[in-house]
């Protein structure tokens, strides 16, 4: 148990090591949202100042993060300048969005893989193996961007599903079944693009994580008792293999929030990424900050739920 | 409780004679070697060398008294950088402390080769591609470079063929002999657990035992009349050699 | 270990002449990257033929001359009457060689005419003269971050791994507060926020530099377990024994043995890199127009009209697929290099 209090604490750290550096990185560089607005000859100096005090910027940078982290033991992430509104509803709305794609396609991509991976490592060196590693070799050369805007160039060629968006026009008055319907073709390209482009390195630790056990001796004990081969893979092998998978997994979790960001800027579908871009551009700071901050609770989460996961599954680390 | 690995260990090394430091594994004894020639420092007490406490020398001034302390390793796989030649080994301690040309050093090298009875060609070779008992001698050859003035061998022998001991054996009574000049004749610091060879090699004896030294002196009369019960049970292991089944009673 | 070596020798033959045709862009594309011509906006890749409407052979291949169809404004058909001889070692647009050699000459080319092998983009420019030149841009990102990581992570890792106590403790804090940080929206943030001064040109460079600086935790660990082995061996205690200092031992000794894994990781990184770049230009925040780099060659694709009718503006994509494909069995064959030549270790 120490060792869980510890790793939560040294998630924590981590965390809050987090805030700091991107509050550095982002308020560090000169400039900030109403620079645009001095350019604009309407908009008198006197207002521009009073803005800015509204919203804390011609305050030293220690108070404004105090400031912050304040507003977040209540809940608050701080203001958006564009749009006008709090942070955290915004920011909720998207990473709800990215979320319903990234765990569907994380979700699919580990179903497809384990498999894959698993015969692979069972028939290693035969044409069933040869054939997986090979297609994994190739969705690994092709790069991640090449992938996406291939499958978008496809999707607007042959019209066989929408090519961007997360919704038709008119969806929300449809019953939901229907509207279910639409989402799901409307996921369906971008969570293609996410298992293909999670394929390659998925089924590649998972081939390895179950040869290595196979080759050790309690499976071939378990053979000579006669124990058939898919419960042998299934119920000893992988089981055996799960060290390595649970921190591959822990990956995959924390990367829920940041890794899909290239696929939905390109299929257009509404999640934290195209939004957090937008709101770079636009130096919007406090949407910039709450967006960085989420993305990485969920990679320290990732990585803290694997240590749990670990921590439970293989008792050795229990006794150290 | 803390555990000690030395533990009121005191003793003074003259110029130029054999000593052997003997004692069961977990004795101490390699952390005193490692301790004699400036790699570990220790919580306390002090070394002297040539009369200057170490301890309060600076780290360039102990660069300098180093060299003349010289440690061979037991295991004669790890002692050298793999990519190296045998040119390279030995010629390193001179690079660093010297400043002699490249001809010079090969010249030095193919002699330093000679005493310790290796032949010149090897000098291209890698350390890889030597015997066990080549090695040592390497090791041996390396460490005499600098014509150090204490020459430590820590388990030098123990990983090797029983003849290719002997061989080696024969080469330090040569190198220690007391017909050479004091000048070039180092101490020796035998570090073993086999009293055998100790008894061959050296002129006086230190026992170790959990990390104290429980007796000393000349080696003919300890081993004649040993008073404590290490040096008993260390006398009475190394008397069958060979023998595994005899029972070792416990240190 | 002779069949792994050759392999990894095949690999690096691969590679190394897939960078001197980038290099050579200037040579081998047959113009001038940002030639602009405006009255063939969107022409599709043109077909080289060997044989003409009649059937004859011809030995110099020929292309048709690309007229616009009646009544569109952007399809294009093949004027069958008119042929374009494709010629080699022509003299065209002049360039400069690694920006200093001044070249004339072009591997192959026309008289009259253009061909466009790849198409040209909405400017009118040659799209297969865009890719190689974008080529340089890429590439040069890539290996330059690259670089970086290695140079930060050797020094880092090495001194974690060889000092150890207090240096080792923070380095690999650090590290892994590094790992942790979704830096991709930190680059975009540092991109974005840049002062109006600085060029973009400028701008370009500081975000690559970033990237690379960034990613040096992932080799710092490795090196830092080398050194950690390393500095426990007994070649390196007789070394202090000879009174090495801390710096020689580092230079002779360690940094040897950590070749490898500098090797593979460069093999690694390179292609990452590269694909940093192109994701940043892609999204608008790399290279400036009007110099190509695959990223910025590949934007025109977010707007539908282009991904509806202008398939070609796709081809840079796969340009990077060779490249790719290179790097990626160089680092599988060099991590296959047997234990055997890492002895020691």
């Amino acid at each position: 148990m120490r060792y869980l209090a510890r790793r939560f604490l040294h998630a924590a750290m981590l965390l809050a090591a987090t805030t700091v550096v991107t509050f550095l990185f982002t308020t560090l560089a000169p400039g900030n949202y109403f620079d645009e607005m001095r350019l604009n000859p309407q908009i008198s100096p006197e207002t521009l100042t009073a803005l800015k005090a509204r919203y804390d910027l011609d305050k030293p940078l220690p108070v404004r993060y105090l400031v912050w982290v304040k507003s977040l033991a209540h809940g608050e992430m701080g203001y958006s300048f564009a749009y006008n509104s709090p942070v955290l509803p915004l920011v909720a709305v998207r990473a709800r969005n990215t979320l319903l794609l990234t765990i569907t396609a994380t979700l699919l991509a580990w179903l497809i893989a384990l498999p894959l991976g698993v015969w692979s490592a069972e028939y290693a060196g035969r044409w069933l193996d040869h054939v997986i590693t090979g297609t994994s070799a190739i969705l690994l050369v092709i790069p991640d961007i090449a992938l996406a805007l291939g499958f978008l160039l496809i999707a607007v060629q042959t019209r066989w599903f929408p090519a961007g968006g997360m919704a038709s026009v008119g969806a929300e008055s449809l019953p939901f079944a229907n509207r279910l319907w639409d989402l799901a073709q409307h996921m369906f390209l971008p969570a293609t693009i996410l298992v293909l482009i999670a394929q390659p390195i998925l089924v590649r630790h998972i081939r390895a994580a179950v040869a290595d056990v196979l080759g050790e001796g309690f499976i071939r004990a378990a053979e000579a008792h006669g124990i058939p081969r898919s419960r042998l893979l299934w119920r000893y092998a992988l089981p055996a293999a799960a060290n390595p998978l649970i921190s591959l997994f822990g990956f995959s979790i924390g990367a829920l929030l940041s890794g899909s960001l290239l696929v939905e800027v390109v299929t257009s579908w509404p999640g934290l990424g195209p939004f957090l871009l937008e709101a770079i551009l636009a130096r919007d700071l406090y949407v910039v900050i709450g967006g960085v901050l989420l993305s990485t609770v969920f990679l320290v989460a990732g990585n803290f739920i694997a240590d749990v996961a670990l921590f439970w599954a293989d008792p050795r680390i229990r006794t150290e | 409780m803390s555990v000690r690995a030395l533990d009121q260990v005191s003793f003074v090394v003259q110029p130029g004679t054999r000593i052997a430091i003997v004692g069961a594994s977990g004795s101490g004894k390699s952390t005193l070697a490692a301790c004699l020639a400036c790699l570990e420092k220790p919580s306390s007490g002090s070394i002297c060398f040539q009369g200057r406490n170490l301890e309060f020398l600076s780290e360039s001034e102990l660069q300098n008294i180093r060299p003349q302390v010289q440690l061979v390793f037991q295991d004669p796989a790890m002692a050298f950088n793999p990519i190296f030649t045998v040119l390279e080994i030995l010629e390193e301690p001179w690079i660093l402390q010297t400043k002699l040309n490249s001809e010079e050093r090969k010249e030095r090298a193919a002699e330093l080769l000679g005493r310790v009875g290796l032949p010149r060609r090897i000098l291209d070779r890698k350390s890889a591609d030597l015997s066990g008992g080549q090695r040592q001698r390497l090791a041996i050859a390396r460490a005499l470079a600098l014509e150090p003035k204490i020459l430590i061998l820590d388990e030098a022998l123990s990983a090797l063929d029983y003849s290719v001991q002997a061989q080696i054996a024969n080469l330090l009574l040569d190198l220690a002999d007391p017909s050479i000049p004091l000048a070039a004749r180092p101490a020796v610091l035998f570090i073993t657990h086999d009293l055998v060879m100790a008894a061959r090699i050296t002129d006086e004896i230190i026992v170790m035992q959990s990390g104290r030294i429980v007796e000393s002196g000349p080696m003919r009369e300890v081993m004649r009349n040993p008073a404590h019960m290490a040096t008993r049970a260390l006398i009475a292991g190394a008397s069958g050699v060979s023998s595994s089944h005899e029972k070792r009673p416990a240190v | 270990m002779k069949r792994s070596l050759h392999k990894t020798a095949v690999w690096l033959i691969f590679l190394a002449f897939l960078h001197v045709i980038v290099l050579a862009a200037g040579f081998v594309a047959p113009y001038d990257p940002v030639q602009q011509d405006r009255d063939r906006p969107y022409a599709p890749p043109m077909a080289i033929h060997c044989v003409d409407r009649g059937g004859k052979i011809h030995l110099r291949p020929f292309a048709y001359v690309q007229r616009v169809k009646e009544g569109f404004f952007d399809q294009y058909e093949e004027d069958r009457a008119t042929q374009i001889p494709l010629k080699f070692f022509v003299k065209g647009a002049p360039y400069r060689l690694l920006g200093i050699i001044p070249g004339k000459l072009h591997l192959f080319g026309t008289e009259s005419g253009s061909i466009n092998l790849f198409g040209t983009d909405g400017y009118g420019r040659d799209l297969f003269s865009r890719i190689l030149h974008g080529a340089q841009v890429s590439l040069f990102a890539g290996l330059l971050a690259a670089s970086i990581s290695l140079f930060l992570g050797v020094l880092m890792g090495g001194a974690s791994g060889y000092f150890g106590g207090w240096t080792d403790s923070i380095v690999m804090r650090f590290a892994e507060l590094c790992l942790v940080l979704p830096w991709l929206y930190l680059l975009f943030g540092v991109r974005a926020f840049l002062p109006l001064l600085v060029s973009p040109m400028q701008a370009f460079l500081i975000v690559v530099i970033m990237i690379g600086a960034l990613g040096w935790a992932r080799p710092a660990r490795l090196v830092r377990g080398v050194a950690l082995s390393a500095k426990e061996r007994d070649f390196v205690r007789a070394a202090r024994g000879f009174g090495a200092s801390h710096f020689y031992i580092l230079r002779r000794h360690i940094l040897p043995q950590t070749r490898s894994i500098i090797l593979t990781q460069a093999a690694i990184l390179i292609p990452q890199y590269i694909l940093a770049e192109v994701t940043l230009s892609f999204l608008g925040l790399g290279i400036p127009e009007p110099a190509p780099s695959w990223g910025n060659l590949l934007s025109s694709l977010q707007q539908y009209s282009v991904l509806s009718s202008y398939w070609w503006m796709y081809l840079p994509a796969l340009a990077m697929v060779p490249f790719f494909f290179g790097y990626l069995a160089l680092s599988s064959s060099l991590q296959e290099e047997p234990r055997a030549a890492k002895i020691g270790l």
